[in-house]
This record gives structure tokens, C-alpha cells and sequence, in this order.
């Protein structure tokens, strides 16, 4: 047995060369930066390539499987991987699952699940909105009543990225009607979707993909032993995994893309003649690159051991409200093809200017509106009142 | 010096691994500033010569912030353009009538530049201390520039834009001469020079300068392009010093605004409770937090020894950030103010007026977006 090695000791640099180079060797190339969401089925290889290199769970325990890494290391993970193009995974189980588990979890949930999502067994999707429980969560209204060595869930969960391509699901139900604040009458449930009375269905986004799906549970009898941690402790859980993660919400990355495509568009129209295209597209790699700033800024003090505080709002607003009014630009930039549903041919490129003006569209929705956001620097940096 | 990301953070806190004595110079410059009263001070200067006072001036000199980048060999403070930013974004919290960025980025980096050591260590030291007021004349009027007849050894032509000018005590000149650029230093009570001054919409002045067979003594360089150089290098530093005052300005103003309404009831709470004002203050937050990050990059370029040309080009981006971000936050804050924004007595509209004045110096928004684009080209 080969004792795992350290990567938080290597030198920052070391440790980036050495990932860009077995990512550069490893990542299947027709798979670089797709306009969409993949299933497990359409990834597989990469994500069965970082299992084997042991790779695949930045973040987890070395005990558990995972690399270990702390913020600093796992910050250049993140950063390779983003430079490189790779598809996002199929990650709710790593993101999630795993640290769940490996935080609140009992000794038997650890051992029978943390193996299998590693090894690509299971694919996790995440139960939390409901049709009525969307930026007020705590509302949620999925119900688990204990019944014997069982709870018996009814209700229904929506918006539940890559939920057709998964089989297991890890929820927030309600366990406590009564409960004096809606939060505490939650818990974190673990349920197979092939378990009788689950009904999974696809729901058709505006770009015309599945990426998300409604759930639905009619007397699903999900084992006692299923349970995270105690009853109606779900919510705190939920809120303690909400990591320093969250500032990858803010990543520049994405109005990076849609700013170079931007800019093949103008280039192949000769719409840089036009001055106000110019100044237009300046404004927009001008936004693009404060905040690259302000994001390198932050991780900076992640680096050197800084909290994330409710500030990083900031950039998640921004990245993605830049991003629209990219993808606004190139909709206008366009011109008479800016209703072309299919990606436009002009000059020597295709572009995909609808495909990435309706994708900007979720940005501004998933991950905590940014309403929501724009509520949190208000309230919790801000001090405003409530 | 507040924690990182919390409300009260300004450039200090931002910085990436900031020197220790980044706290102690902050807080030194708000000591000596609140010592001599409130952004309310600017008022009793308004329109009046010599637009600052004396007594504040000569405390900025004895604190060594005038010369904040001059190395201690030559009788400054030897530090960086991250020290320059911090003490100039406090100014601006203050709104200081003193012409700090003016003089320090623009006329004594190009003295302490000056290859002429005679006049060197004859004005450096002077205006180190604050006993010498000087101002840098670089820009041509309308198209009429300075020009040297060597026959006389005098200028001849006009300038204009120039600050500080009502308290200035001499103007260092750039004038053309058959091999190019040259700079002189030409007292204010010059023969042959006469000075007008326009109203600025903060009360501070700008100054057009006419000379008519004013002597030009030595010249302060070598050659055209070491001169060239150092007023190319003044300029930067001044631009990138006016984004980091708007900063300070934009700051103060957002803060105040917070404060208000917070404090201000109607319809039986605080205005701040309504969802509205929250989404519109956590806008006007992101704004400062965006400056702020295009500053320090842009200190970070500068100091990092990169090409003109990149260098350049992230002051750019700055300014057009700082102004922008600062403008958007002076004009909200007035209006969030409601009617009592709109007085000359409440303090809010000084805020509005100085973040005018600095953005449209040295470039504004639009003028430094297009010269990002020039200095970096997409194609």
C-alpha cells in the first residue's frame, strides 16, 4: 500500500504543474467546456480516470478517499480544472454526500456510501426545492413520518438538477409540523430513487435540455437508518455545508466564455468598426476583469487562511448579472440572426449566442437568487434591519 | 484597520498581504485629518484663495506624505504606490480641499525625476516640507502649447487644467524646443506669466496659464525623453492616486448614506428596513468593492515592475471603475437622501461635487475605457 501523499506540503506551484499535466494528458478533448450540464453516462471516463488517480474528491479526507486539500490547494484544483475546460461532474455526492456524511454521519452510512460514490456506483441528485419552498426553504413541506423501523415521505421536490440520470437522493424533509420555527422541525434524509412510489420526471428547460427534474414521493418508505444525524437537526447541517465553496458561485469564468464569444462574433461580423460595438464590448471585458480582481483578491485571502463571509455575494451578483449583459450584447450584436435558435454561422465560426444568451439566463436564479444575495450583504454585511 | 470584507473596509483591509505599517499610516491620516474638523471644512475654502489651508498642508509635510514615493536618499518617505493610494483615499473620506494627489503624484514626482541637481535639491526640499507649493502645467490650451525661444531663453504660449493653481507658488512647465520636450520652473510671480482660474464644481480651482516671454531658467532635464518620461510616469501615478481619492469619497458618502437611513423614519420605520433601499445600498456596495479591486490591481501593475504599456493600461481601468463606481454612488446617495440631499447645508452634496471634480479630471470613464482599449487592443 502506497501511503497517500501530502499535496497540502507540496509548493503551489509544483502542485499546479502536476495537475495540469495529467489533466492535460487525461481529459478526453471533445469534452472541453460543453454548453451543458453532461450526465454521469456522457462523462464517465474522466470521472472513472480521477476515481482511479484517486482524484476525484478534492476536498474529502484522505481517510475517506479524498486528496485532503485545503483551501489554498483546493483552489488551484478548482482553478486547473476551469482553465482546462473540464465538464462539471455529475458532483452533488462529492460536493455534498461526502462532507454530509463525513461530518454528521454514523460509521455504517460512512462505509456504505463514501465507497460507492468514488467508484461511480451511485449518482447522487439533491432533494431541497419544492414547488412551494424555493428562496424560503424553510418552508419546505416534504413530509417523513416515522412509521416502525420506517419513515413514510409524501410531498414533492422540483428543480432537481440531473435527478434522471441519478439513484439516490439526499433530501430535506419535514419530521416536525409543530416545530416553534419552521427550521427546526427539518432533517437530512438519504432515499433511493428506485425505491416504490418515487416518480422522477425531466422537465424541459428553456434551452430545450433536461438538466433538471421534478421528483415526486407517494408513500416512499425510506429506512430509519437513512437519517443524517438527529431528527429535525437537518437545517443546521444544510447551513454548515455551505463552505468556502461558494465563492467558485462568482468565478469569472463564465462571463470570461461568453466574452470570447463575444468577440469571435464581432470579429467574424467586423462589428469592431462600429465604435459604440467597441466601447460596448470595453465596458464588458473591463467588468469582466475587475472582477477577476476582486475574485483573485478573495482567494488570496482564502489562501492565507481568511474566512468567507457573506460579502462573496458580491461576486456571484456580479459575475452573473455581467455575464447577462454580455449575452445581451451579443443578441443585439447579431442583428437579424439574434433570433437564430441553432448557433450562427458567420464568417469561419459558429457561435452559440442563443444557446449562451438563455443559459446566462439561470445564473442569476440557481445558487441563491440574486435577489437573495443582494438581501444577505444588506442584512448580514450591511447591518440593515430585517 | 477593519477585517476583510466587512463593511468598513477600504483599500488597507483589501490589500493582499499588506505591510504592518498600512494600519498605522491609515489611522495616522484619519487622526491628523479629524483633528482639523469634518468633511464640512471644505466649505470655508470654497471659491477662496488659496483654496486649502496652510496650517494642514504644512502637518501633511511634517507627516512625510508628500513625499510618499521620493526615496529617503532624497529626503522623502521611500515608500510605494500602495501607501500613496491608501493616504489618498483618506484624503478623499475627508474631502480634503489640501491638493495632495496633485502635488504629490504630479509635481514632485517629476521634481524628484529631475536629472538637473542643481535644481533638484533646490526645490525638492522646499516642497517636501511644504514651504513650496508646486503645480505640474502638462497640458496644452485649446490646442496652443508652450514653447521655448531658445534665442531668449524664455516661453512663450499657454497652458491649461493646471492644479493645484490658486495656492501654487510655481508651475513646472513642459514646453516644446527643437529637440523636443523640455520642463522648466517658472515662480508663479514670473515676468511674462499671468495666471486665470476657473471655478471647479467642488470650489477648488483650475488654472490656465499664459506666458508671454517668461524666463525659462534651466531646464529640469537632460533630454527630451527622460523628461518625457517623468511626466508620463507623474501622470500615471496621478490618475491612479484620483481613483483611490474617489474611493475614499465614494466611501464616506455611502456610509453616510447608510447611516441616514437608518436613522430616518417614515410610514412608522427606519428607511433602511425597506427591501428597495437594501437592494439599492448592496448595489452601491458592490460598486466600492469593484474599485477597490481595480485600484489594487492596478498598485500591483505598477509596482510590479511591468511595461508602460500594461501599467498603463490597468490606471486605466481604474479610473474608469473609480469614476464610474464613484459617480453612480454620489448621485444615489443624494437621491436616497430625498430633499435634504439637495441643500447646501447638509454634507451629502459635497460628496456629489468633489466626485464630479475628480472624475473628470485626468480622464473620465468614457476617455480611459477607450484608451484601455487602445492600450490593450482585442485585435
Amino acid at each position: 500500500m502506497t501511503i497517500p501523499l501530502d499535496y497540502n506540503a507540496m509548493p503551489d506551484d509544483a502542485f499546479r504543474r502536476e495537475l495540469r499535466a495529467w489533466i492535460e494528458a487525461n481529459y478526453p478533448e471533445e469534452k472541453r467546456s460543453p454548453p451543458r450540464r453532461l450526465v454521469y453516462a456522457e462523462i464517465e471516463d474522466w470521472f472513472q480516470a480521477l476515481s482511479k488517480k484517486g482524484w476525484l474528491a478534492p476536498g474529502w479526507p484522505v481517510e475517506h478517499g479524498g486528496m485532503g486539500l485545503g483551501p489554498s490547494k483546493y483552489v488551484i484544483y478548482v482553478e486547473e480544472m476551469e482553465r482546462h475546460g473540464c465538464a462539471r461532474l455529475p458532483d452533488h455526492a462529492i460536493q455534498m454526500v461526502g462532507p454530509l456524511l463525513i461530518n454528521y454521519g454514523d460509521a455504517a452510512q460512512k462505509a456504505k456510501y463514501l465507497p460507492r460514490i468514488l467508484a461511480g456506483e451511485d449518482i447522487w441528485c439533491q432533494g431541497y426545492s419544492e414547488p412551494n419552498a424555493g428562496s424560503d426553504l424553510a418552508s419546505l413541506r416534504t413530509e417523513a413520518v416515522r412509521d416502525g423501523d420506517d419513515y413514510v415521505v409524501n410531498g414533492q421536490k422540483i428543480w432537481t438538477t440531473l435527478a434522471h440520470s441519478a439513484n439516490w437522493i439526499f433530501m430535506l424533509v419535514r419530521t416536525d409540523k409543530a416545530a416553534v420555527r419552521p427550521q427546526r422541525g427539518i432533517s437530512f434524509l438519504l432515499a433511493p430513487l428506485t425505491a416504490k412510489g418515487v416518480t422522477v420526471r425531466p422537465i424541459t428547460n428553456l434551452k430545450g435540455d433536461q438538466d433538471f427534474c421534478e421528483v415526486f414521493f407517494d408513500n416512499v418508505r425510506v429506512p430509519v437508518a437513512n437519517l443524517v444525524g438527529k431528527e429535525n437537526e437537518g437545517w443546521a447541517m444544510a447551513k454548515a455545508l455551505l463552505g468556502y465553496e461558494r465563492i467558485f458561485l462568482g468565478t469569472p469564468r463564465l462571463p470570461g466564455y461568453s466574452l470570447n464569444r463575444l468577440r469571435l462574433l464581432c470579429e467574424e461580423l467586423g462589428a469592431f468598426e462600429d465604435t459604440a460595438v467597441l466601447d460596448q464590448f470595453t465596458q464588458h471585458r473591463l467588468d469582466v476583469r475587475d472582477l477577476t480582481s476582486a475574485f483573485e483578491g478573495y482567494i488570496e485571502h482564502i489562501r492565507n487562511g481568511g474566512e468567507v463571509g457573506p460579502d462573496v455575494s458580491f461576486l456571484k451578483i456580479w459575475a452573473t448579472e455581467v455575464n447577462q449583459r454580455i449575452t445581451d450584447t451579443m443578441i443585439e450584436v447579431a442583428g437579424d440572426l439574434g433570433g437564430f435558435r441553432e448557433d450562427i454561422a458567420v464568417g469561419n465560426a459558429e457561435v452559440d449566442v442563443m444557446s449562451e444568451f438563455l443559459r446566462a439566463r439561470t445564473s442569476t436564479i440557481y445558487g441563491g437568487s440574486n435577489e437573495i444575495q443582494r438581501g444577505v450583504i444588506a442584512k448580514n454585511v450591511l447591518g440593515l434591519p430585517t | 484597520m477593519a477585517a476583510y470584507g466587512t463593511v468598513d473596509c477600504g483599500l488597507a483591509s483589501l490589500a493582499t498581504n499588506p505591510p504592518e505599517h498600512l494600519t498605522m499610516l491609515e489611522e495616522s491620516a484619519d487622526a491628523l485629518l479629524t483633528r482639523h474638523g469634518d468633511v464640512g471644512r471644505v466649505r470655508a475654502y470654497r471659491g477662496k484663495r488659496p483654496g486649502f489651508d496652510r496650517d494642514v498642508w504644512r502637518e501633511i509635510a511634517e507627516a512625510g506624505w508628500l513625499g510618499v514615493l521620493v526615496p529617503e536618499r532624497d529626503g522623502g518617505i521611500g515608500l510605494g504606490h500602495l501607501e500613496l493610494c491608501v493616504l489618498a483615499e483618506r484624503l478623499g473620506a475627508a474631502l480634503a480641499p489640501e491638493p495632495y494627489v496633485s502635488v504629490t503624484a504630479l509635481a514632485i514626482s517629476v521634481i524628484s525625476a529631475a536629472d538637473n541637481a542643481e535644481a533638484r535639491e533646490r526645490l525638492l526640499p522646499e516642497a517636501l516640507t511644504g514651504k513650496l507649493v508646486p503645480a505640474l502645467a502638462w497640458r496644452p490650451d485649446n490646442g496652443s502649447d508652450v514653447t521655448l525661444d531658445r534665442a531668449a531663453n524664455a516661453l512663450t504660449g499657454r497652458k491649461s487644467l493646471v492644479s493645484p493653481v490658486a495656492g501654487a507658488d510655481g508651475f513646472l512647465v513642459s514646453a516644446n524646443t527643437p529637440d523636443g520636450m523640455a520642463a522648466f520652473w517658472v515662480p508663479r510671480d514670473a515676468d511674462g506669466l499671468s495666471v486665470e482660474t476657473d471655478l471647479l464644481a467642488d470650489g477648488s480651482f483650475s488654472g490656465r496659464l499664459s506666458f508671454a516671454g517668461a524666463p525659462a531658467g534651466e531646464p529640469l532635464f537632460r533630454d527630451s525623453a527622460s523628461a518625457g518620461k517623468a511626466f508620463e510616469q507623474a501622470v500615471e501615478r496621478a490618475r491612479l492616486a484620483a481613483s483611490a481619492e474617489m474611493l475614499g469619497v465614494m466611501k464616506q458618502a455611502f456610509d453616510m448614506t447608510r447611516d441616514y437611513l437608518q436613522q430616518r423614519t417614515q410610514f412608522g420605520r427606519p428607511l433602511a428596513g425597506f427591501q428597495t433601499i437594501q437592494h439599492r445600498l448592496a448595489d452601491l456596495f458592490i460598486q466600492h468593492r469593484l474599485a477597490c479591486a481595480s485600484v489594487l490591481e492596478a498598485i500591483r501593475t505598477m509596482e510590479g515592475g511591468a511595461e508602460a504599456r500594461v501599467a498603463a493600461a490597468a490606471v486605466s481601468a481604474a479610473k474608469a471603475r473609480s469614476s464610474d463606481a464613484g459617480l453612480k454612488i454620489v448621485r444615489e446617495a443624494i437621491q436616497l437622501h430625498g430633499a435634504i440631499g439637495y441643500t447646501d447645508e447638509y454634507d451629502i452634496g459635497l460628496f456629489l461635487k468633489r466626485a464630479l471634480v475628480l472624475s473628470a479630471w485626468l480622464g473620465n470613464a468614457k476617455f480611459h475605457r477607450r484608451r484601455f482599449a487602445m492600450l490593450d487592443p482585442v485585435v
